[in-house]
């Protein structure tokens, strides 16, 4: 979410200097013209709605987005994962006539920041003379190519930009890096485009990402990662990309490398983490191995491989651009002394398989609450409502279970439950000022769900309900009777449909 | 609902209260000094002062020079510094200042009323814990004739009071006068990690005042010691009560000070009714506060239990907010604590599981909240190995070198509440890393916490020292961090050679310093 408001900022920014860094640039040019990649484009507009992390039971206020899709020859629009977020009506436009059609987002995936939007049904006739896209996976380092916009009135222009670098990089959640194109030149920006098509003469070449007006430098979103999402698409199951569910450092010190006895190999990174039931735990790797080869390719003490075409490369790219969910790759490690050939069968790491979600979007936190005492599971975008500086002012038994999942997951957690508030209730009397304590068991029953939680709070210890939380007062007592009363006023009083969201 | 862990308080929460500490002097008559054994003025003087003059003369400015210790390169003396506050006379030659007034000192003077000399003094005794030290000149005889202010009691809320001292704006005695806004327990900021009683007037304090009495009738009421400072409040200036000053008094006449004794539980408002009818408590009364967690090695280890309910301490009803009324004031059922020494008892009525129960606890000071208090008077200690300099965390530390890493900040945080105390009595950090061959990949462990070397658990400093000094030398040393996977590894082959170069490169006198109390002890130049 924050990468998407950072790049419409810098956008926005650009667009005050726009004239003036048009006739600054030597490399570029702008040329209106109508032509048939120009025709590919349409506007899509977004409406979207965020969930209130701090009232689960609401949704925000809606907010509108506008950006450039293409149209793919598979029939469908291509457009960034980040620009569909939480949408709750997807339209669009015809930039020359603006007819619009409501659309709706038929795959999603955060992780590669990219979605494909299904036209209407009814009105299979707007895309008629609307050009079809294919891709062109072959940009390089030297390449140029043209990021399209949509002016005002409907007329597409292009600015021809070289390709700087080829490289890896996160797109827009932190922690899953894909292969980026680095463009430099200056952008004009025109009102209403912030994700912009980037094309290789008539084909498509990527997405544009986001663009620093100081540097000049855009980000593109690469073919191949494109490709690999449509290919994945292609038995009608998306299965994502890949993940090896492994933490590493660099072995770059000499003496950990005598330590280790890794001798005359020059490469390899050293293993630091291992996430349960993942890719590298079922290919048999742990924790104090050494990866020296992935997929066929040497790996070196920094984790980087030679790429035939891009050069060196974060290994991330052999995982996420090079393989598909259930396909095997070879590695090579190196453990007590010996190299030793491994097989790992590629699987992905979804965000409902984290102890705390990493992201989530199209849908609420789960919740439940009991006479006004809050329970939600834990996860990444929870945390970040204590804002920018969510790292260090977030609750810091909770940041420990984002960075220390092991700790948690060792007794059988499969997310962390934690109370996020106690409303001020008869029930909840002189526990209201407890918020962000970990629930360890309600009713003699072990919480590692929330669907724990209202299973739980279903057979009450006689009259009452009891709450072991994980820090003093270690537990809350709870009148069922008036619990179930006050469940009632608070769903009146709060307008909430539901006491809970367990799904 | 509250959860308090009796006297103590999180440090990060003092922090946010920007107080800054000035000087008072205050002062008590006729307390026998018990242990300093230095010679009694001849001429005793007899009664209070009685004039302005007496009691000016029984007002003194303390001028201290300090050497602050350098926790950044430990290795390093510490920085020279100095500053001034006030005192004042409690006993033929004893007087009582601010223990912040005299903290980390190397010289000390007393200056008297209309007496341009300036006087050796000599500390006799520091409690940090209560802001408060005594002190006595060298030389008895230029205060002879000087009569010692007498003790007085809790000033009346509004009644007026008058400060007098030495602040700033000049260098003659100053004095300034206001009424008692407040009574209650506040942070004591030379600390950082103490909460007493304490008295909020509005008489302006300033850098200077420390330590100075706070007067009525003639008697002394307080010691000016902290005011909040800044735009957000105006005068807002705290002085430490007379109840505070005599227990410090009497515990020091035994000839040491023993700290304030503490429960060492954390208590939780029984005010739900389910939570009541459940725990036993008869719904019609409000009497009765939870123990919501008794820490080990507290006064109270074995023989309270989370989920006791306490009802009366020493025979006073204790209400469910943890509240007892003394003499028709309601006040912290700590209060009654306060007041007590090492070895004294209290006896507690309890409910366990219903059951009602008498029990005595022997009362003694918690160490392991120190890790979050000020240190003082204390040289920091280290070891620095292959340009790794090792220490253990504390306050000190925290600010010193603005450690941030998680682990570091998250044992720091739950060290006395989690009882991490335990299992690591001192959490030693890797602090800095002087660039060297050796260490040239290390970068990224800057600030992690050690958690085992060669595979033994590291516990406190000296087990860190001793790793990596051990009878038979390994070919590597392994240092393993928390919540670290990657360890430093490091040949052993290689150290000798590196920590020479270090030390000459970088001027690290000492290769370690792991405490002793002769060292401890400041080199004083009088």
């Amino acid at each position: 979410m924050k990468r998407f408001l950072i790049s419409f900022a810098v956008l926005t920014l650009a667009s005050a200097h726009a004239e003036v860094a048009v006739k600054a640039a030597t490399t570029t040019e702008t040329k209106p013209e109508v032509t048939s990649v120009g025709d590919s484009i349409l506007r899509v507009n977004i409406t979207a709605q965020n969930y209130n992390f701090y009232q689960p039971w609401e949704k925000g206020k809606p907010g509108t987005r506008r950006g450039l899709g293409v149209l793919l020859d598979n029939g469908q629009v291509l457009v960034s994962a980040q620009m569909v977020s939480d949408a709750t009506y997807v339209e669009l436009e015809q930039p020359k006539t603006g007819e619009k059609v409501p659309g709706k987002v038929s795959v999603v995936d955060y992780e590669a920041n990219l979605a494909l939007i299904e036209i209407s049904q009814e009105k299979p006739e707007f895309l008629d003379g609307v050009t079809r896209l294919t891709l062109d996976t072959t940009s390089n380092a030297g390449d140029e190519l043209d990021v399209w916009q949509v002016k005002d009135n409907g007329l597409a222009v292009s600015t021809r930009c070289p390709v700087l670098e080829v490289s890896i990089d996160n797109y827009f959640l932190s922690g899953t890096p894909f292969l980026t194109y680095e463009l430099k030149g200056s952008l004009r920006y025109h009102a209403g485009s912030f994700v912009l098509p980037v094309m290789k003469d008539d084909k498509l070449a990527g997405l544009l990402l986001s663009y620093d007006s100081d540097e000049q430098i855009s980000t593109v979103i690469a073919a191949p990662i494109i490709d690999h999402f449509l290919k994945d698409l292609e038995d009608g199951d998306y299965s994502g990309f890949p993940t090896l569910g492994m933490g590493f450092s660099r072995a770059t010190d000499e003496q950990l490398r005598n330590y280790l006895k890794l001798g005359d190999e020059s490469g390899g990174i050293y293993v630091t983490t291992i996430s349960p039931n993942s890719t590298a735990a079922k290919a048999g790797i742990e924790v104090g191995d050494v990866l020296l080869e992935l997929g066929g390719h040497a790996i070196d003490s920094r984790g980087n491989y030679e790429h035939p075409d891009y050069g060196r490369l974060n290994m991330s790219h052999i995982v996420r651009g090079g393989s598909h969910v259930g396909q095997e790759m070879p590695l090579k490690i190196f453990r007590n002394g010996e190299s030793m050939e491994l097989t790992a069968k590629m699987t992905r790491r979804s965000p409902e398989d984290f102890l705390v979600n990493p992201y989530l979007f199209d849908k609420g936190p789960r919740f439940f609450i009991a006479g006004g005492v809050v329970f939600q599971e834990l996860t990444r975008p929870y945390l970040k409502i204590f804002g920018d500086q969510w790292q260090q002012r977030a609750p810091m038994k909770l940041l420990w279970a984002l960075a220390h999942p092991e700790d948690y997951e060792k007794d059988g957690r499969e997310k962390i439950v934690f109370i996020s508030r106690v409303m001020r209730t008869p029930a909840t009397l002189g526990y209201e000022s407890l918020s962000h304590v970990i629930v360890d068991e309600v009713n003699g029953k072990k919480i590692n769900n929330i669907q724990d939680v209202a299973d739980a709070f279903g057979t009450p210890d006689g009259p009452i309900h009891r709450v072991d939380i994980a820090e003093a007062p270690h537990e809350l007592i709870l009148d069922a009777r008036m619990t179930a009363e006050m469940d009632e006023r608070l769903k009146q009083a709060f307008r909430m449909r539901e006491l809970q969201r367990l799904d | 609902m509250t959860i308090r862990i009796s006297l103590l308080k999180p440090a990060r929460l003092l922090t946010a209260l920007a107080l800054s500490s000035w000087t008072v002097t205050a002062q008590e008559s006729s307390e026998p000094e018990a242990k300093s054994g230095a010679p009694a003025a001849k001429s005793a003087p007899v009664g209070p002062p009685n004039t302005s003059r007496d009691l000016y003369e029984s007002i003194v400015e303390i001028e201290c020079a300090s050497l602050v210790p350098d926790y950044q390169q430990p290795w390093n003396g510490g920085r020279e510094t100095g500053g001034s506050g006030t005192g004042f006379m409690i006993a033929p030659n004893k007087f009582v200042t601010n223990a912040h007034v005299v903290a980390d000192n190397t010289r000390l003077l007393i200056k008297k009323y209309g007496d341009p000399e300036k006087y050796a003094a000599k500390l006799l005794h520091i409690a940090h814990d209560c802001d408060l030290a005594i002190l006595e000149c060298s030389d008895p005889i230029p205060f002879a004739d000087t009569k010692p202010l007498d003790i007085g009691d809790i000033p009346k809320l509004e009644s007026t009071v008058t400060v007098i001292g030495y602040p700033l704006g000049g260098r003659r005695l100053s004095t300034t006068r206001g009424v008692v806004s407040r009574i209650d327990f506040q942070p004591y900021s030379h600390t950082g990690a103490d909460l007493h009683l304490a008295i909020q007037i509005d008489a302006a304090i300033n850098p200077g005042n420390s330590g100075g009495p706070v007067l009525q009738d003639g008697k002394v009421v307080g010691v000016a010691f902290q005011g909040i400072s800044g735009a957000v409040a105006q005068n807002v200036g705290y002085m430490i009560p007379t109840p505070v000053l005599r227990r410090f008094l009497k515990d020091i006449e035994d000839g040491q000070y023993d700290r304030y004794v503490d429960l060492a539980i954390g208590d939780f408002d029984l005010i739900n009714p389910a939570q009541r009818l459940a725990l036993g408590l008869r719904q019609d009364s409000s009497v009765g506060t939870l123990v919501a967690s008794v820490s080990n090695s507290g006064s109270c280890d074995g023989v309270l239990e989370e989920g006791d309910v306490l009802l009366k301490i020493d025979g006073r009803e204790i209400a469910s907010n943890g509240y007892v009324e003394v003499d028709g004031e309601f006040v912290n059922m700590n209060e009654i604590v306060e007041r007590r020494f090492k070895g004294d008892k209290v006896e507690l009525d309890i409910l366990r599981d219903g059951q009602p129960k008498s029990v005595e606890i022997e009362l003694k000071p918690f160490d392991p909240y120190l890790i979050q208090a000020n240190t003082y008077d204390k040289r920091p200690r280290y070891a620095s190995f292959a340009g790794l300099t090792f220490q253990p965390l504390d306050r000190n530390l925290m600010t010193a070198h603005s450690i941030e890493t998680m682990a570091a900040r998250y044992l720091y945080t739950f060290y006395v509440q989690d009882e991490l105390f335990e299992e690591r009595p001192e959490i030693v950090v890797l602090t800095s890393i002087l660039p060297d061959a050796i260490n040239s990949n290390f970068g990224g462990f800057q600030h992690a916490v050690v958690d085992k070397i060669n595979d033994k658990k590291i516990k406190d400093l000296q087990d860190l020292y001793d790793a990596v000094h051990p009878a038979e030398t390994p070919e590597f040393y392994v240092i393993e961090f928390v919540g670290k996977g990657l360890p430093i590894v490091i040949e052993s082959a290689r150290v000798e050679a590196a920590n020479a170069r270090i030390r000459a490169t970088y001027e690290v006198g000492l290769d370690s310093y792991l405490g002793s109390a002769e060292d401890d002890t400041p080199v004083i130049f009088n």
